[in-house]
């Protein structure tokens, strides 16, 4: 078996540049791979982790059909059971209550329709990083404070310490006013929620919205925000109340799922062509040394070798020109990905489009060990698989002919 | 009983397009253990396709084949790998060896498709090299050896599997007269003391002479 | 010729016959909803109402005070339960400003909520301000007349004008033929389906004409949400003084 093996090895030897070139092209199109992957998946768990840092968190827990239609109605009266259910769980990091529910805010010049948020000065900023993004002035401190976007500011034409009118319907039916004073202004760069969202405490909307205790919703925060399935599973099941529903960042905001979707669907176009590359070149490459050492497996097989030996032997080539190429793509594209990952690829000169689907201008590339290994053995199958049809071809050549030619 | 017997074994050649080459036209020959045999002919004379069918390379279109008794002639090539393996031993004229192996992995690798164990293979392989003459030139590849050093390394590999029969195609055709002649008294020498079979295909005069007996091959048959 | 002139005469006398009936009904659709429309309006009125609003979840009743003047301006004013007691709206053109006490601010309503509920009842901010265009922005067709308890009645269907501002698809009126008081608007979407119903009942004398005290917004689409508006009193015509429809009556006591 070592000779198969020395045969196969030294073969690949005898044409050292063939050899090299066919093990860089596997090696580029692997760390092309790897690299590409690991840029793909620092861009999206940036952008999703800062998105659901930002404002929604991993996991929302409502009354049942409160995320289709929002509304004070569809309130979720106590939240003991729930805190009991979500302090047991390890996944859960961090939890927050919430009011949420559609305003009008006015200055004295302008108004405009809202989302107000009411939430824990406490616990939010353990769910959320909304208090990291206050641009000027503090986060809510007293009942009578309120935060909004400084878009909504210029809107307004307010200033700090300014008051604004909330208006709304309360949960009785009655009208519910209140006037705030601005104690800061949010600024994150997503116009949805510096043009649309202002915050006041849970306390000061429950007393606005005539709620006692009651609240829209949980908001809660996970160890993984990509594996954020099955600790969802787990407290639908926990809590097991078909009046309420539990939702994670996936079905909250669609789209954010698709396009990570789509950039998985864009990497495995990426694999197709590196996969076609790696074939293209270890099947001409051993198509080439047969066809020069036919006479060669012509005399082996008039020795006595066997037919599956000589397959052995075509194979093992494929699988030193495969190993070594991966190993080599795996060295340099894990190192490349390692060196960015902590370095970071500035793309600061089209930040603008980036910073509106939240991942920042500098992507850190992620290494995972999963898809490295999945990689490395399809690309090792592949490579495989080619020497197939060259294998055989060598197994079945007549002695005769072989010898002669 | 004789170690070979072909009886009425025709062979024909036909190309792709259509024309039919007659080689071997109702060849019958007895050839018994221990025999020195040369088969000479012009070129063309199918000596090359006998030698083949000798050593069941290729089928015949037509007789029979017997071989230690055993008739072989409808058994298809490919299964007849491991026979070949422990009956017949290959010298071809040139390119016998395996260029990305040694001497002495050459001669060892016989011995692996017979699935020796790797130290007795080892010892083997030296002993046969020493006996043709090459102990100093274990090591070295077939294009570090001059031609005679090759054909001999092809003889050491052919016996390493104790064969019952040698076939060797033209093997001094590309030999110098003097290379030839010690080639082919090694071959003699072998065949006296181990009793194995040879049988050559050759138009050299000196191996014709050697041998102890001659087959005239003209147009594919046998004359006398 | 005695017979000429004899059938000439009575072809005249048949003519001035149909001119005379059609004197008599010879109003356009367009006519009949706009006498419906100004029996409710008045030139000026000013009235108490209350306005009960009944949810799935809680029902409360307002009592309001309301000026009108023409078709431009409105003045209302909450005089209780005591949480809203003192909010007042007002109406002028297509602007519309509400006055919270509690927080002493005036606060525009923005285009933008003009389809909003006004104080959470079935009536939109939309429906305070542009009752007016019903004359003007629609078409008008009679399709039937029926006969309700309260006397028999004009169908009108109303489909708007192309490039109206208008968001309903088509209203459906009601209007009793005699004196002309609504009974009954039907509101449906641009897909035709029913949207809101508005029925008027307990019809009174008040004031100088006879018009429906019972004012009920059913909505179709939300179970079990209604809006009764009761007249409790009301007087058409009299002159209003013009500050009542002014920034500094927003704030008044």
């Amino acid at each position: 078996m070592l000779i198969f093996l020395k045969i196969a090895w030294r073969n690949l030897l005898r044409n050292k540049w063939r050899s090299a070139i066919t093990i860089s092209a596997v090696a580029i199109g692997f760390t092309s791979l790897i690299f590409i992957r690991a840029f793909v998946d620092g861009a999206d768990s940036q952008m999703v982790e800062n998105y659901t840092d930002l404002l929604s968190g991993h996991i929302q827990i409502h009354k049942q059909g409160f995320q289709k239609n929002m509304g004070l109605q569809r309130n979720i009266p106590s939240v003991e059971k729930i805190v009991a259910i979500l302090k047991n769980n390890r996944e859960v990091t961090a939890f927050s209550a919430r009011i949420k529910e559609f305003v009008l805010i006015s200055s004295t010049e302008h108004s405009s329709g809202v989302l107000l948020l009411g939430v824990d000065p406490e616990g939010e900023p353990r769910v959320s990083h909304l208090h990291k993004r206050i641009h000027e002035g503090k986060f809510l401190g007293s009942d009578k404070d309120i935060v909004i976007g400084k878009s909504l500011a210029d809107t307004l034409n307010v200033k700090l310490h300014d008051k604004v009118v909330i208006m709304a319907q309360a949960f009785d039916g009655s009208l519910a006013s209140e006037a705030y004073r601005i104690s800061g202004f949010l600024d994150t760069g997503a116009e949805e929620i510096d043009q649309g969202i202002v915050l006041i405490t849970l306390k000061a909307a429950q007393e606005l919205f005539v709620l006692d205790n009651r609240v829209s919703e949980v908001v809660i925060r996970t160890t993984s925000v990509k594996d954020v399935g099955p600790v969802t599973a787990e407290l639908k099941k926990a809590l097991n109340d078909t009046t309420l529903e539990v939702l994670n960042w996936k079905e909250i905001s669609p789209m954010l799922q698709q396009w990570v979707e789509f950039d998985i669907a864009f990497i495995n176009l990426i694999l197709l062509i590196v996969l076609l590359v790696v074939a293209a070149g270890i099947l001409n490459t051993l198509l080439m040394g047969i066809l020069e050492r036919t006479r060669e497996f012509g005399i082996m097989l008039a020795l006595g070798t066997k037919r599956r030996q000589i397959i052995l032997m075509v194979a093992l080539e494929s699988l030193i020109l495969g190993l070594t190429g991966i190993a080599a793509g795996y060295a340099v594209g894990s190192g490349l990905a390692a060196y960015f990952g902590v370095k970071g690829i500035n793309l600061a000169s089209f930040s603008n489009a980036l910073n509106n689907y939240y991942t920042g201008s500098v992507i850190y590339t992620r290494l995972s060990l999963g898809y490295m290994l999945r990689y490395g053995l399809v690309v090792l199958i592949i490579s495989m698989l080619v020497s197939i049809y060259p294998a055989w071809r060598a197994a079945n050549l007549k002695p005769v002919d072989a010898i002669r030619s | 009983m004789p170690l070979i017997s072909l009886t009425n074994i025709t062979k024909t050649y036909t190309e792709k397009s259509g024309i039919e080459t007659p080689a071997l036209r109702g060849i019958n020959l007895s050839v018994e253990p221990g025999e020195f045999l040369a088969i000479a002919g012009p070129s063309g004379s199918g000596k090359t396709t006998l030698l083949n069918i000798l050593g069941t390379l290729d089928k015949p279109n037509g007789g029979t084949f017997i071989f230690e008794g055993e008739d072989i002639t409808n058994t298809p090539v490919i299964k007849l790998a491991d026979f070949r393996l422990r009956k017949i031993g290959f010298v071809f004229q040139a390119y016998n060896l395996f260029n990305t192996l040694s001497a002495l992995e050459n001669v060892e690798y016989i011995m692996l498709l017979q699935g020796i164990p790797p130290d007795k293979r080892k010892e083997k392989a030296i002993q046969l090299l020493e006996r043709v003459g090459l102990k100093e030139h274990t090591r070295k590849r077939p294009n570090q050896l001059s031609g005679g050093q090759q054909q001999r390394v092809a003889v050491a590999r052919a016996l390493a599997t104790e064969p019952k029969v040698i076939l060797a195609d033209e093997p001094t055709a590309n030999l110098d007269s003097a290379t030839a002649g010690n080639l082919l008294e090694l071959m003699h020498e072998l065949n006296r003391q181990l009793g194995i079979t040879f049988i050559f295909s050759t138009h050299d005069k000196m191996v014709m002479e050697k041998a102890s007996r001659l087959i005239l091959l003209k147009d594919g048959q046998i004359s006398s | 010729m005695l017979k000429f002139c004899l059938r000439f005469l009575g072809f005249l006398t048949l003519l001035l016959n149909m001119a005379v009936i059609s004197c008599a009904q010879g109003l356009s659709p367009q006519e009949i909803v706009k006498r419906a429309d100004d029996l409710i309006r008045g030139d000026t009125s000013q009235g108490t109402y209350s306005m009960t609003v009944t949810t799935p979840d809680w029902k409360r009743t307002l009592e309001l005070k309301a000026y009108s003047s023409g078709r431009d301006k409105t003045f209302i004013r909450i005089l209780s339960p005591a949480k809203e007691s003192g909010i007042t709206t007002l109406r002028v053109k297509t602007n519309m400003w509400n006055y919270l006490p509690k927080v002493e601010r005036t606060i525009k309503i923005p285009p933008s909520m003009m389809l909003q509920p006004w104080m959470g009842s079935d009536f939109t901010n939309d429906d305070l301000m542009k009752e007016s265009s019903v004359v003007h922005d629609y078409t008008h067709k009679i399709i039937s007349e029926e006969n309700t308890t309260d006397g028999a009645a004009y169908k009108i269907e109303l489909l708007p004008k192309p490039n109206a501002p208008v968001t309903w698809g088509k209203l459906i009126y009601l209007i009793r033929k005699n004196d002309f008081v609504p009974l009954r608007q039907e509101y449906y979407n641009e897909d035709g389906k029913l949207i809101k119903i508005l029925e008027y009942s307990k019809i009174k004398k008040m004031s100088d004409r006879e018009i429906p005290t019972v004012w009920t917004m059913i909505s179709k689409t939300k179970e079990n949400n209604t809006t009764i508006i009761v007249v409790s009193d009301v007087v058409y015509n009299q002159p209003i003084d013009e500050n009542i429809f002014s920034m500094a009556n927003l704030k008044s006591k």
